[in-house]
């Protein structure tokens, strides 16, 4: 069974302009220790995704499918159970960590609010206790546990996001949701953060869904690998794979734009995709990619095209895939 | 070699009554026609030297002289400013939410009483920015737009006066990905067909893959290495660059070797090189074997010319 | 490629702007219809400013001339012509009323302009040039803002010419202060934009910035703050012309409070202090929600993005 299973979800927000279709028909699973990347711009879903495992969305957002967490489905869940699955049976690690941690409340403070909240109902920990806890967490972050004391703004921009994973580690979860973790940071520091996420999920056998635009850093994180493009996942299968000989023409877009530093095909041509990422409320008819894609034919203008098999365990959403072409 | 269109000499930028050090000693100069990228981290000042170039800092020290003309204040200021332009990092901060398209490309023409038919000025900027036809675009505001189509506003502002070079504070950072190889693109495309010179300031190795003729890389206010990008980036000489390299996710080939501790604090500039404090070479004691520890802890440095224009500020490749 | 003929990209860029700002106002128009309690609230000040308007044509100073007759109408309640009765030296208590409309909304109106023509440009002035100028200003708002407001209301009521003059000017110098910090903080919160930043490495001198990118983006919130301190204005006006410090010569609702003081009360004449006081109470809620809906609607506009 699954640690964490999406089936057929559909996901739309009722906004004052309209319902907005952000995710539209993913299936997704993850097992104990599996690492598995979620790639795409904005617009396409992945931040409604990692919001949606834990029921975070606002009230008005209409779902339908099944998130199945631990094999019970969160959106049947009373609210008891919901709480208590919340960061204990998944967490999420937040971009922007800036404005995720209450400025207001030392560090320490807000990891063992985290603890307290979740404590057994056999009883909860001592104040002692809860501090050691803390202590651990954020030294296995790599943050000196006398830094407990200190605010938000006065950490660094890496040791925040430390302090957020050792938040969402508090409790022990099962699977570790992040969400653009990275995206903010300088080059060294993401590599710190990375490699640290690495450590902890291969310590603990976490099951992480990574979520980002970069899909060579997915390359290195995980082992398989999601494109999403307008609510759908248009492309799958093993990272290294879809980064080196990527299916559907998105994919293969997004793997360019990051230019590989010595390819000499690169130099000097700067690879993008016309147009803009689509308006997920103003969707093109047909596969929602052809007004920018390459190889579009007239089939693409009318038919959405689902996930097709591209044989060895990928995955493809686009016409051509399944059939020869050039 | 003909002069250079930008010569930065020495210069030293502080803040907080000399407490801060932003940049320590920058000399570089930039060619007609001339892409150079300005890599580094957070804290590392190269955002701080583009500004001076366009004098919103003032020098602690030495001098800045485009196209022979000294950076300095005043109505020279003013004509400065015509000659660079910028572009900034967050395309949406930077239009005025209340301006139209037509008014925020027009605000360089009018400030410079630029001559000519400004609405045909203004439509022919954004029309070699990619936005076209430009007519559907000048009555719009910039929430209507999405962050590529603001960025190539932005740029066609800064186009429309004609400016000698360039100045971009990492243009595509906030943009989505399948974008950035246009705005990349179109950046280049100028310097083609207008012999335009571009220093852009960036964290993204890739981008000076992409488009720059040369790289600089900065560490705390100083520039540590300086060449070819195909030298730098394919064979970087000092360690802060081979660090780096090494960790970009787009790099084959390379070893990780991520440096210890955080992006150091330009308020307080370790003595010796100022990398030395994580310096791999030192850490593992290599430096001291090779006998030069001592001056990597005590002798702080320059750019030492090397071979062809690479040049390197690092004991080790100075003594070897 | 050249852009294509004039007539395609619109006359001018002066067209354009102006073309804008119509677009703009409509829209201001249309969200503010919406609120219906705007509307009856601006439908009730227009009905006073009209009621003001027509004072002189409905009646005559003349008429406030006591009437010495032995058949005075003293303290008549609301019967026939005196359709609000009369006060204690027979004059028609409605008339009064109208023409006390037009001290309260004129003092009101003249001192608020006065008060937020100083705030404006003191508030400005700290908030763009900073330093010393910004350290100088703020210590003389923060000096007029500690005077207390009566005791200088008393002196100055007492050195200068009694008068309407006075009374503008007294309001005027004391509520300024709250104006200038209002203004300077917003101008400090603009200067700090990356846009700004823009404006001036493209080139542009202190008054380009000003005029173009800082004060449209200040003047919305000093029309929401202008139209909540009209009817501070006109209680002050109120207060002081019901403490006896007003005109003697014109007539105003406080005045009229003041006239009728404890002796109406006491023996049951409503009709002289109920008028004023609800015209008073009207006046000042139809400014205060319109003013409230205004700030909801220009300011959300400013977060667009």
């Amino acid at each position: 069974m699954s640690l964490l299973e999406l089936r057929d979800l559909h996901v739309t927000y009722h906004t004052a302009d309209g319902p907005v279709p952000a995710v539209r028909g993913v299936n997704l699973s993850l097992d104990t220790g599996d690492t598995v990347g979620l790639a795409g711009e904005s617009g396409c879903g992945k931040s409604t995704i990692a919001g949606a495992v834990l029921r975070l969305l606002p009230k008005s957002t209409e779902i339908t499918g099944q998130v199945l967490l631990d094999g019970d489905d969160v959106y049947q869940m009373k609210p008891g159970r919901l709480r208590a699955a919340r960061w204990t049976s998944a967490a999420i690690v937040f971009q922007g960590a800036l404005h995720s941690l209450n400025p207001v409340r030392c560090i320490g403070q807000q990891i063992e609010e985290a603890i307290q909240l979740h404590a057994p109902a056999s009883g909860a920990m001592t104040a002692g206790a809860t501090r050691t806890r803390v202590g651990d967490l954020l030294d296995r972050v790599g943050i000196p546990a006398t830094r407990a004391e200190r605010y938000p703004h006065q950490l660094s921009g890496g040791q925040r996001q430390r302090v957020l994973i050792a938040l969402a580690l508090a409790c022990e979860p099962k699977v570790l949701i992040a969400d653009e973790p990275t995206t903010a940071l300088d080059v060294m520091v993401q590599a710190q953060v990375l490699a640290l996420l690495e450590e902890l999920q291969r310590e603990q056998g976490l099951a992480l869904l990574f979520i980002t635009h970069d899909l060579s850093v997915l390359t290195h994180t995980c082992e398989r690998l999601a494109v999403m493009y307008a609510g759908r996942i248009v492309e799958e299968g093993l990272s290294r794979e879809v980064f080196v000989t990527p299916q559907h023409p998105y994919s293969r877009a997004l793997a360019a734009a990051f230019p590989t530093i010595g390819d000499q095909s690169s130099r000097m041509n700067p690879q993008g995709l016309a147009g803009d990422p689509p308006d997920p409320s103003a969707l093109p008819t047909g596969c929602p990619f052809h007004l920018r894609c390459a190889l579009a034919v007239p089939e693409c203008t009318t038919n959405d095209v689902g996930l097709r098999d591209a044989g060895d365990g990928r995955r493809a959403a686009c016409v051509h895939v399944g059939a020869a072409y050039v | 070699m003909s002069e250079p269109l930008v010569s930065i000499t020495n210069v030293q930028v502080q803040f907080g009554g000399g407490r801060v050090r932003a940049v320590d000693t920058v000399s570089l100069d930039v060619g007609r026609g001339e892409v150079v990228a300005l890599v580094g981290e957070s804290g590392c000042g190269k955002t701080t030297l583009i500004r001076a170039i366009i004098g919103l800092e003032p020098l602690a020290h030495g001098s800045i002289s485009v196209e022979g003309k000294p950076v300095g204040s005043g109505r020279g200021l003013r004509a400065l400013r015509k000659r660079v332009q910028m572009v900034f990092q967050d395309p949406s901060g930077a239009l005025n939410p209340r301006h139209s398209i037509y008014e925020a490309v027009a605000e360089g023409l009018r400030i410079h009483k630029v001559k000519g038919h400004e609405p045909t000025l203004v439509a022919d900027a954004l029309a070699a920015a990619g936005l076209r036809p430009p007519e559907r675009y000048l009555r719009r505001f910039p929430h209507e737009l999405s962050g590529g189509q603001r960025q190539r506003v932005l740029i066609a502002a800064a186009m429309a006066l004609q400016p000698a070079l360039l100045l971009a504070d990492e243009p595509v950072a906030s943009l989505d990905a399948s974008i950035r190889g246009e705005i990349l693109a179109l950046m280049r495309s100028f310097v083609d067909t207008q012999g335009v010179s571009i220093i852009a300031v960036t964290h993204d190795l890739g981008l000076a893959w992409n488009i720059a003729d040369r790289v600089a890389v900065m560490y705390l206010g100083r520039i540590v290495e300086v060449g070819p990008t195909e030298e730098v980036l394919r064979a970087p000489k000092h360690p802060y660059t081979q660090a780096l390299l090494s960790v970009v996710p787009e790099i084959e080939g390379m070893e990780q070797q991520i440096l210890v501790g955080e992006t150091p604090d330009p308020s307080r500039v370790p003595a010796g090189c100022r990398f030395h404090p994580r310096c791999p070479l030192v850490a593992s004691g290599e430096a001291d074997r090779r006998g030069f520890g001592d001056k990597c802890r005590g002798v702080d440095l320059e750019l030492e010319p090397e071979v062809g224009n690479h040049q390197v500020a690092c004991h080790a490749v100075a003594l070897s | 490629m050249t852009a294509t003929t004039d007539e395609v990209l619109l006359a001018s860029p002066r067209s354009i702007r102006w073309a804008r700002r119509r677009a703009s106002a409509a829209d201001a128009w249309r969200r503010l219809r919406r609120d219906r309690l705007a509307m009856a609230a601006l439908f009730v000040l227009l009905g006073f400013i009209v009621m003001a308007l027509i004072a002189p044509l409905v009646s005559d100073r003349a008429d406030f001339n006591a009437i010495n007759t032995g058949d005075n109408p003293t303290n008549r309640p609301p019967t026939g012509t005196f359709i609000l009765g009369t006060d204690s030296l027979g004059r028609s208590v409605a008339l009064q009323v109208m023409w006390g409309a037009r001290i309260s909304l004129a003092v009101g109106l003249a001192a608020t302009v006065l008060m937020i023509g100083i705030g404006v440009v003191v508030g400005l002035a700290a908030g763009f040039f900073g330093g010393w100028i910004d350290a100088l200003l703020m210590r003389i708002t923060d000096w007029f803002m500690v005077i207390p407001f009566l005791p200088l209301a008393i002196v100055l009521a007492t050195i200068l010419e009694r008068g309407v003059g006075t009374i503008v000017l007294v309001i005027g110098i004391t509520s300024w202060p709250s104006t200038a910090r209002l203004v300077r903080s917003q101008v400090l919160s603009v200067r700090e934009r990356l846009y700004v930043d823009r404006a001036r490495a493209l080139g542009a001198g202190r008054l380009h910035i000003v005029g173009r990118h800082i004060l449209p983006n200040v003047t919305p919130l000093i029309l929401a703050n202008t139209t909540l301190a009209v009817p501070i204005a006109i209680l002050t006006e109120t207060t002081l012309s019901f403490l006896g410090l007003g005109d003697p010569t014109q007539t105003s609702w406080g005045g009229l409070l003041e006239s009728a003081g404890t002796t109406a009360v006491k023996a049951g004449y409503w009709w002289q202090y109920l008028p004023p006081g609800i015209g008073i109470v009207m006046v000042v809620l139809a400014f205060t929600v319109i003013g409230r809906a205004l700030e909801e609607v220009l300011d959300p506009r400013l977060r667009e993005r």
